[in-house]
């Protein structure tokens, strides 16, 4: 039978639970976390880091690690200009005005989920 | 479908009536009697009630026992799922429990890790001059030994993270240095010793990683196209020429 699961999203940690017994039960990470940071790294050889795993690399690889996505999701282009100046990685505009991200391999764009 | 009911009914609301016909009775014999034990309970003189009424009553019993039947059937269904929760439920709290057994051990010894961090530190810093501080820095490095062959005991090791590859599964990069003395990517130096129990990692090294010898000085449009990705893929094979 399948679960229903929440998800807070937040702009610097993200944390997931599920409803069991009528309780709320936050599910650990795979390090025993029960927050995720918000980082996606995007490796050599098209690796995807995520969670604690990126942001032990991000110094290496900061134009790859994508972090503080939320500041830029549901966003136009041009109300996000001093957001677009402090983050390492690569924003691009988008289709419709939305900020996208350039890593190595293709642009990427957040998603805003449906209202 | 309308008969068969009946006998089941009676059957589960008199059970003695009907192991009594059962036992004694033949086949026509229990037939009537399980038809008059039918009507008995609720009305005693049965002769007296017209076919419409029994219709009525046949039409109520089995509209009752359909009902019956989508209740069983839901608490089966209820009773399945509980099952299987339960059962979900209880290897999931097996594993829990090994689980925090490691956890709790792990995390014991992440907070006796600084001690063993000062020690080597001391270990460092301080030179012994004469007899007595050399006799004092043997018995405390004493204590120290003493300390890491327990730690080896539970399963810890130290990791040794000098001239491998960064892997962010084991380090933790705090900063990086130009180099052509090492392949880009490579761990130059451990600021902080990471240690393992097990294959778990306990505490992640703190290290410096190295990069291109050269810092490009890439303006920020450069940086999305293509160079960079080209140059660390080059990198890459040189790694795995080594």
């Amino acid at each position: 039978m399948g679960k229903v699961i929440g998800i807070d999203l937040g702009t610097t940690n993200s944390c997931l639970a599920v409803l069991e017994g009528g309780k709320p039960l936050i599910v650990p990470n795979q390090e025993g976390g029960r927050t995720t940071p918000s980082i996606v790294g995007f490796g050599k050889a098209n690796q995807r880091l995520i969670g604690q795993l990126a942001k032990r690399q991000v110094v290496t690889n900061a134009e790859n690690t994508v972090y503080s996505i939320k500041r830029f999701i549901g966003r136009r282009w041009e109300e996000t200009a001093e957001e677009r100046s402090r983050v390492p990685y690569n924003c691009v505009k988008g289709r419709d005005n939305t900020v996208d991200v350039q890593s190595a391999t293709k642009p990427l764009r957040p998603k805003r989920s449906p209202p | 479908m309308i008969d068969t009911p009946k006998p089941a009914e009676t059957a589960a609301d008199n059970p003695e009536l009907a192991t009594n016909h059962g036992t004694t009775g033949n086949s026509p014999d229990n037939g009537t009697t399980l038809a008059d034990s039918d009507t008995a309970p609720p009305d005693s003189p049965p002769a007296e009630k017209s076919p419409e009424e029994l219709r009525q009553d046949i039409a109520a019993l089995t509209q009752q026992l359909q009902e019956q039947l989508q209740q069983t059937e839901s608490f089966k269904g209820q009773y399945l799922r509980i099952a299987a929760d339960f059962e979900n439920f209880r290897r999931r709290t097996l594993n829990e429990k090994q689980e925090l057994e490691q956890q709790v051990k792990g995390n014991t010894i992440k907070e006796l890790l600084p001690v063993i961090d000062n020690f080597e530190r001391a270990r460092l810093q301080i030179k012994p001059s004469s007899d007595g501080e050399m006799a004092i820095q043997n018995s405390y490095q004493g204590v120290y030994k003493n300390l890491v062959d327990s730690l080896k005991r539970l399963g810890v090791s130290a990791m040794r993270p000098e001239g491998k590859p960064f892997d962010p599964n084991y380090h933790e990069a705090m900063l990086r240095e130009a180099t052509d003395a090492h392949p880009e990517g490579t761990v130059m130096e451990q600021l902080v010793r990471g240690y393992l129990l097990g294959d778990r990692v306990l505490r992640h090294a703190m290290v410096k990683v190295a990069t291109a010898p050269e810092p490009v000085v890439i303006s920020e449009q450069e940086a999305a196209n293509a160079p960079e990705f080209d140059l660390s893929l080059s990198s890459e094979e040189a790694d795995e020429q080594q």
